[in-house]
């Protein structure tokens, strides 16, 4: 009982130390990690976070004519890993952990990419982002090659080599 | 020609393979082999251009390769032989080098990264062919330094020439 008391003045000279959460600013360390967010503009739906991504929170779907990453929070585990992967550092680790909703189409948040199709195959293959930036790096590339998908370029490439003789 | 095995063209800075397309029977030998060496994958693979006309396709490793270039990660290398191979630790799996490529030749896992023809590096670093070369009952796949293929590629069209000549 006279243990206790001890404590009394340090606590009065210390004052509170919790916080009113909910109207105050919840305290946050640098090194947490909520919820992610894509920028759009940088993303060009490559893919490489959905398959890194372990609990399969990011997906990749070709849905008619357009490429859509989706990130699904309810299934994130917030580890980062999408972040550290992506080529073009599209995906960034916010500080947002008060995720709940009650409707479930707030806890899905989409990016939406613009799809090639094969000319030969009819095929959608890969975002046009994608492909843009894999022309600019290659300058000196034909762009008949660029607009085939996989497969059709290597048939279309061994007809070419099979004729020529 | 290619069959023997010049230790010297092993351990040399650049070895070429060649597929002599005309010389291919399309007899899927080279595919089988590459599939009992990559663990049920594919690295050379033919294709049916016209009905009963099957002919192989598998990485040029170009010296020039645009797989390298755009590779983010700098996970697609110029190993020492001069084959294009992949390090599958560095590959995010971003797909660049599949649009990249000409050929369309490397081939997307579900696990989520990129695997392609490396050649055989492990029978290379036992100073053996690679298994298509080795296997390929019309030795339409050669493999050697490039200017000894061209060398020898020039002389079979020139008897050809001299042949014509003759008749």
């Amino acid at each position: 009982m006279v243990k206790f008391v001890k404590v009394l003045p340090i606590a009065a000279k210390i004052g509170t130390v919790t916080i009113r959460y909910p109207y105050a600013k919840p305290i946050v360390t640098d090194s947490f990690r909520g919820a992610i967010e894509v920028d759009p503009s940088k993303c060009t739906g490559c893919g490489a976070c959905t398959r890194i991504c372990p609990p399969k929170a990011l997906s990749l779907n070709i849905e008619g004519g357009t490429a859509i990453l989706r990130y699904f929070v309810g299934r994130c585990i917030f580890c980062g890993m999408c972040a550290d992967i992506c080529p073009e550092k599209a995906i960034k680790i916010t500080k947002e952990f008060e995720l709940a909703s009650e409707q479930v189409s707030d806890l899905y948040i989409d990016v939406e990419h613009e799809v090639v199709t094969c000319r030969k195959c009819g095929s959608k293959f890969v975002t046009s982002k994608l492909l843009n930036k894999v022309e600019q790096k290659l300058s000196e590339f034909s762009k008949e090659l660029l607009s085939l998908c996989p497969r059709c370029r290597r048939v279309e490439m061994l007809s070419k080599q099979v004729y020529l003789r | 020609m290619g069959r023997e095995v010049n230790p010297e063209s092993v351990l040399g800075i650049s070895v070429r393979r060649f597929v002599m397309v005309n010389k291919c029977i399309g007899c899927y030998t080279c595919e089988e082999v590459c599939k009992f060496l990559n663990d049920e994958q594919q690295f050379i693979k033919l294709y049916e251009i016209e009905s009963g006309l099957s002919k192989p396709i598998s990485c040029f490793h170009c010296v020039k390769a645009p797989c390298v270039t755009v590779c983010p990660t700098n996970a697609l290398i110029v190993d020492r032989d001069g084959a294009v191979v992949t390090r599958v630790t560095r590959c995010i799996g971003c797909t660049s080098c599949i649009i990249a490529c000409p050929f369309g030749i490397p081939d997307l896992l579900p696990v989520g990264h990129v695997v392609k023809c490396d050649l055989c590096s492990k029978l290379r670093s036992e100073g053996l062919e690679p298994g298509c070369i080795a296997v390929c009952p019309t030795n339409a796949i050669l493999w050697g330094k490039p200017e000894d293929i061209t060398r020898m590629l020039r002389e079979k069209t020139l008897l050809k020439l001299v042949e014509a000549y003759r008749r």
